[in-house]
């Protein structure tokens, strides 16, 4: 497989390559691990197909690859995304025969950019999980090491990138959703600002704190794919204020970027603590400057969360009640069952005060956290994940346990701002380590400069 | 952080509200995990909030209304594609008044 989207439209243009040999590449590694790594919950039967269609429109017109930014691009889709005549079950038995009629705006926007879709992937049922295991149809495992969790909720779309079998999937970041897998799999994973990714046609988890992002192997192809998704959408009201984006590559010396001192200090694992501080000196050694600062209200940003969003969840999922489509509310599994009582709960009158009303409060107190520390730093780094990758079973039965998993991820999503995960480092097995890239909402050009300059730095 | 320990009618009534069936939950343990939860989220009760406004949103973004034309639309056969249970281009649904021998 072509190591970047560049190389594989520069193969094409040499004849090294073709897209139907790409796709039969993807499909063999498909046929080969699937079953095993459960990582596609639909293969498209069409790709080949399809990727043969594609060769003869290149074979008659190569600048096709000048309007097409992604074709040819193998991609998978988070299987919340909908997909036209694509079986979409959001890992749900609710959803286990829903065909949708129409696409997704992303779906449709990557659809225009050239891409093959080798299938659905599988998530934590409903996007409600760290580990994919709450998917209806199991687990899947994590391709470096299939003793353990891939991570989630978007379980699926990291390991389809770590196994090879696609070069970009989509995803969702609700509490961390995209950088969590994305740092327990070695890949990259952008959960972008809130509202500059359409969430149209993408079945709605917590619609106050739903990102739409994508993983990819590295920072190039990522940045390429949020060129094709960064857009306002008239579907979606959310992303009026949304924009094109432009990947720039350059300098970044004389950056000042802060590391929130509450997000270390709590940290036990040698191994994460030990790959974050070199990272840090890495960027020391290009030319950053590092700043500490304090997030004060970092530490109430998970309760805030398993208040705000399973109380979103309750009215989301109020919408599945078997007639216009899907299984009657007896199919929930119990993840969804968990969050839309806990929803009720809190919504209810004579607890709404004490805690939807409270939380969102403390919504705002975390907000500003970010706003006053962005006054003084550019952007921000710390650790996605408080341990690496954990293993299968270790934290389902006790879900306040699986919660704490998202403890680093989750402020972003209540503040609206955009964070990259990206891979360095691994434990003395062999874990995939990493870090996310904080910035203001809007700063993705910012964070994608570096992040680059991070991964080319010699 | 205060403990919350759920009784078994406030659990019921959740489900109630929920439209959720019981079913084969094992309801002692709901509880225990809800509780945990609840107990879990309670630690905001030591955070002063006063004076402190609602983040109900982050965009700052309001009143995006959009132009008053045709956009695209699902036709009929579309929109009942998902049907369990359809009928001359309807849904069909359960009754909702339907003869009760003991009214």
């Amino acid at each position: 497989m072509p190591k970047t989207i560049a190389d594989y439209h520069r193969m094409l243009l040499s004849g090294e390559t073709t897209v139907k040999a790409v796709v039969l590449e993807c499909m063999e590694k498909i046929e080969k691990d699937n079953a095993r790594l459960n990582i596609f919950l639909t293969v498209n039967d069409k790709a080949i197909e399809e990727a043969e269609k594609m060769d003869q429109l290149f074979a008659a017109d190569k600048s096709i690859l000048e309007r097409k930014p992604l074709f040819g691009v193998p991609v998978g889709h988070k299987d919340i995304f909908s997909t036209k005549g694509m079986r979409t079950t959001a890992a749900s038995k609710v959803l286990e025969e829903y065909v949708p009629s129409f696409n997704a705006t992303v779906v449709e926007k990557l659809n225009d950019a050239g891409v093959i879709i080798m299938g659905k992937l599988n998530c934590d049922a409903w996007a409600h999980g760290s580990s994919g295991e709450n998917s209806d149809f199991g687990p899947t495992l994590n391709p470096v090491d299939e003793t353990r969790v891939p991570g989630g909720s978007s379980s699926g779309s990291a390991a389809a990138v770590a196994a090879g079998m696609v070069m970009v999937s989509t995803a969702t970041d609700t509490g961390g959703s995209i950088r969590l897998p994305a740092n327990f799999t070695g890949t990259v994973g952008l959960k972008p600002t809130y509202g500059r990714v359409s969430r149209y046609g993408v079945i709605a988890m917590a619609s106050s704190l739903d990102s739409i992002g994508h993983v990819t192997r590295n920072i190039e192809d990522n940045a390429k794919v949020f060129e094709v998704t960064s857009a306002p959408d008239i579907y979606d009201a959310n992303t009026a204020d949304s924009r094109p984006f432009k990947f720039e590559q350059g300098d970044v010396a004389g950056l000042k970027i802060g590391i929130p001192s509450e997000y270390v200090k709590t940290l036990k694992d040698e191994d994460v603590l030990a790959a974050f501080n070199k990272s840090v000196e890495r960027l020391k050694n290009m030319g950053v400057e590092i700043v500490e600062v304090s997030l004060p209200y970092t530490d109430k940003a998970a309760a805030s969360y398993y208040i705000l969003q399973p109380a979103e969840v309750s009215s989301n999922l109020a919408r599945f009640d078997g007639v216009r489509f899907g299984k009657g509310r007896t199919a929930f599994g119990p993840e969804a069952v968990r969050r839309m009582l806990i929803g009720a709960y809190t919504l209810s009158s004579g607890y709404y005060d004490a805690y939807y009303k409270k939380a969102l409060k403390v919504r705002t107190l975390i907000k500003q956290d970010f706003d006053q520390v962005f006054q003084g730093v550019d952007l921000l780094v710390c650790p996605v994940s408080p341990t690496p990758p954990f293993k299968l079973g270790e934290k389902i039965s006790d879900p306040v346990s699986m919660y704490l998993s998202d403890i680093l991820t989750i402020p972003m999503n209540l503040a609206g701002i955009p964070s990259l995960a990206l891979p360095y480092g691994q434990t003395t097995e062999g874990l995939p380590l990493g870090f996310q890239i904080v910035g203001p909402r809007y700063s993705e050009e910012l964070i994608y400069k570096v992040a680059s300059a991070f991964e080319k730095h010699e | 952080m205060t403990e919350v320990v759920l009784r078994d009618e406030e659990l019921i009534k959740l489900f109630e509200l929920s439209k959720l069936e019981v079913g084969s939950v094992d309801i002692q343990k709901m509880k225990t995990q809800l509780s945990d939860v609840l107990s879990f989220v309670s630690v905001l009760n030591d955070v002063d909030t006063s004076g402190v406004e609602d983040t109900a949103e982050v965009t700052g973004l309001s009143n995006v209304f959009s132009k008053d034309e045709g956009k695209r639309m699902m036709g009929l056969e579309d929109a009942l594609s998902g049907a369990v249970s359809k009928d001359k281009g309807y849904f069909v649904v359960k009754g909702v008044f339907v003869e009760d021998d003991n009214a």
